[in-house]
């Protein structure tokens, strides 16, 4: 059975819509956007296939996403993140007016622009346009020169002194931004050496990805599960001796362990957002930025509609009826009745569980094992050492 | 008991000075009060998702 092109739920009705609203939200607080499919990287670790194509967006989308974002109404902003490809290989001017679109709505405190960049492209002009619409800028650094080994451009030549060179012009221009690091079976061992470097950088804070089988790599080692958990009670470690560096897992696990003692019950379940996900031609999918451009023929790409002829809002309402949907509320749905370290998670990535199992059926995945498990595991051998010492 | 739970019932004063020094909770509204706060996201490619 099929609606709008994907294959959807054999068990539709009631059910499926339940499942959807016991675990997802109806309402989105984050759009994805795709400006240009061109990266002119190619990182070894880069899940997206097509990113030495350059396919641009047409501000005929920007206004359709703009459009759905005032008929949704939430009462907070939606926080629209311009993620690529390499979004500062649009031209400055072209990126501008699929700006303008969002700039009433941005004036009534209902949109909040997101950038996430290499920084190779950064210039002052970019620093003054982040400022002009208000932008929260995210940079994609991996740490030292020797941690950025695995990036390069086409030619194969280094990125490094170009990714620091950006981030020189957001410091100079006085642009806060926040970090995100991918965390290789190469690098895995050295966190006092990459907290360092983020100490030193100026972030706001920094989010520790550790490689994934995700997209378009699939050929790389993957980092053990112990080298994950020294990672993390390292960094919990450096936080406890007084580190002012500000790591985005470390972070997300306190604030939860935290709500948790301060209820001394179940915590309130918090709803997952359907991050509805729009690329350069309209074309959306939702629950993961990675599934756009992904081939997936039994879930037809991923693919829930366009933009450009239905809003957002109301692929949304519909969304509990595409299988790979209701596959990802079932298993939610597991991992809420089976995982120990579900309060601290809340389910995991989307995009892992088909990457590593061929279905978002699946619970557990490697994602899980590095990012959600091995953090708490860390901050229980830290509280163990520190309770027996005190 | 989960290790989570231990974490919760755990008296050691480090993880307390820890946890006193963290950011706010994140989204803790019940499903029924679907629009009072945001929904949360676990995607990880941006630097400043939750």
């Amino acid at each position: 059975m099929r609606t709008q092109g994907v294959p959807v739920s054999e068990e539709l009705g009631a059910d499926a819509a339940a499942r959807y609203d016991s675990f997802l939200s109806r309402r989105f607080h984050m759009a994805v956007l795709q400006p240009t499919t061109l990266c002119p990287w190619d990182c070894d670790y880069c899940y997206l296939a097509d990113r030495e194509q350059r396919r641009e967006m047409s501000p005929h989308v920007a206004e359709a996403v703009a459009a759905s974002i005032r008929a949704q109404g939430s009462r907070w902003p939606v926080r629209v993140v311009w993620h690529g490809g390499e979004p500062l290989s649009l031209p400055l001017s072209g990126f501008e007016r699929l700006l303008s679109p969002f700039e009433t709505l941005r004036s009534e405190g209902r949109v909040q622009h997101c950038v996430q960049t290499n920084a190779g492209l950064i210039t002052p002009e970019w620093c003054a346009l982040f400022e002009r619409f208000g932008f929260s800028v995210g940079v994609s650094v991996d740490g030292p020169e020797w941690a950025n080994a695995g990036r390069h451009d086409r030619s194969g030549r280094s990125v490094h002194d170009r990714i620091m060179r950006g981030v020189r012009t957001l410091r100079e221009c006085g642009v806060p931004f926040t970090t995100i690091a991918v965390v290789t079976p190469e690098t895995v061992g050295r966190p006092h050496e990459l907290a360092a470097f983020f100490e030193e950088l100026g972030t706001v804070r920094v989010g520790f990805n550790i490689e994934e089988r995700e997209g378009a790599n699939t050929g790389r080692p993957v980092v053990d599960e112990e080298a994950a958990v020294a990672f993390w009670r390292a960094l919990i470690e450096r936080r406890s001796a007084g580190s002012p560096l500000r790591v985005r897992e470390v972070e997300r696990l306190l604030s939860s362990l935290r709500a948790a003692r301060d209820h001394r019950e179940e915590p309130a379940s918090p709803l997952c957002d359907p991050v509805p996900t729009v690329a350069w031609n309209g074309e959306t999918v939702l629950l993961s930025p990675e599934f756009s451009g992904t081939r997936a023929p039994e879930y037809d790409d991923f693919v829930l509609g366009n933009v450009l002829t239905e809003p957002l809002t109301a692929m949304v309402a519909r969304a509990h009826e595409a299988a790979y949907v209701d596959e990802f509320a079932r298993s939610l749905r597991s991992c809420a009745h089976t995982c120990e370290f579900y309060a601290a998670c809340r389910g995991g990535q989307t995009s892992n569980r088909y990457s590593e199992h061929g279905t978002l059926l699946a619970t557990e995945t490697a994602f899980c094992r590095a990012t959600r498990q091995a953090p708490v595991r860390a901050l229980h051998q830290f509280a163990a050492a520190t309770t027996e010492r005190t | 008991m989960g290790i989570f739970q231990e974490l919760v019932s755990s008296r050691s004063e480090a993880l307390a000075e820890l946890l006193d020094a963290a950011e706010s909770p994140l989204g803790e509204q019940p499903a029924s009060e679907a629009d009072s706060s945001p929904p949360f996201s676990n995607w990880n490619s941006w630097s400043d998702s939750d």
